[in-house]
């Protein structure tokens, strides 16, 4: 699988959801940075997992500030950003996964080989962003207008 | 007439967002009813009256397919329609969506006409008291 899940479709699974369900203006970024460095470490960070298996198995991740997990809360379920909650932020990152790992298959797996599991999230407190580095995974930096995140995929086996 | 709407997701946020695009979209709706799985799902219809069915695939306890399968085994909620709400898209589960009469496959992310095309069809024939169980589903839900 590692041939087929490239960069370049899980760049475009993610402008895919997050332009057409959250309406965020982004922009990929191409440059060589670790994750720890990527995020300004002054919040905490939403840091969600998503299993799969099939012919092979890993997980896909997004991770977010949480001011991004406000804003794209907000932007989702058409709310003003402080009448969102922390349960609507989890869920919406939960979901914002779900759907960038289902379009990431959606482009080569076509006899539904694959199967995903129910997302997870890890909350990643301030200044302690090392453990970021233990994913090791192929991640797409994405600028926002004002903010930043990245998503990715880690292939295992 | 207005119509009951069960929308089955493990994601509040995806079950708030439908119900939204539901709403927006003037639809005469009665109740909007929730599930956070299948089995939640089999406890509302068995207690309420469901018009149409939303459902996701990929949910614990109970998937939409299982959801859709324990449906078809009664006789009176197997003539509910059903819209698959999913992210996943294979032709596996295309192929399974229409042996199970699946009225509509919307994969997420979905636009707003993407719902509110396929309730179109599915309750705005019902409302015209034209025969849509049956029929052959269309090339564009699938």
């Amino acid at each position: 699988m590692d041939k087929n899940i490239t960069v370049e479709n899980l760049r475009e699974a993610i402008f895919d959801v997050l332009e057409t369900m959250f309406f965020e203006p982004l922009q990929s970024v191409d440059r060589d940075i670790k994750l720890s460095e990527w995020f300004s470490q002054k919040e905490a960070l939403f840091a969600a997992k998503l299993d799969f298996n099939g012919p092979n198995s890993g997980f896909f991740y997004i991770i977010v500030p949480e001011s991004v997990a406000t804003e794209i809360t907000a932007n989702f379920l058409g709310i003003d950003e402080d009448k969102t909650d922390n349960e609507q932020k989890i869920d919406t990152i939960k979901e914002a996964l779900n759907m960038i790992g289902g379009r990431v298959f959606s482009f080569f797996d076509r006899e539904g080989e694959y199967k995903l599991n129910i997302p997870e999230l890890i909350r990643v407190e301030a200044h302690k962003y090392e453990i970021l580095e233990k994913i090791n995974g192929k991640t797409v930096l994405i600028e926002l207008t004002d903010n930043r995140l990245a998503a990715g995929v880690r292939i295992d086996t | 007439m207005a119509f009951n709407v069960l929308i089955v997701d493990d994601s509040s946020s995806m079950r708030a967002i439908i119900k939204k695009t539901i709403k927006a979209s003037g639809f005469n709706v009665g109740h909007f009813l929730t599930a956070e799985d299948g089995t939640d799902a089999v406890k509302v219809l068995s207690t309420k009256w469901v018009d149409v069915v939303l459902t996701d695939i990929n949910m614990p306890n109970m998937n939409g397919i299982e959801l859709i399968k324990r449906m078809k085994e009664d006789e009176i909620l197997e003539t509910i329609p059903v819209v698959i709400v999913t992210t996943e898209g294979s032709e596996k589960v295309k192929k399974q969506s229409m042996e199970l009469g699946v009225k509509a496959l919307i994969k997420k992310p979905f636009k707003p006409e993407d719902i509110r095309n396929a309730l179109n069809r599915i309750m705005g024939e019902d409302q015209d008291g034209q025969k849509y169980y049956g029929r052959e589903l269309e090339g564009s839900d699938f």
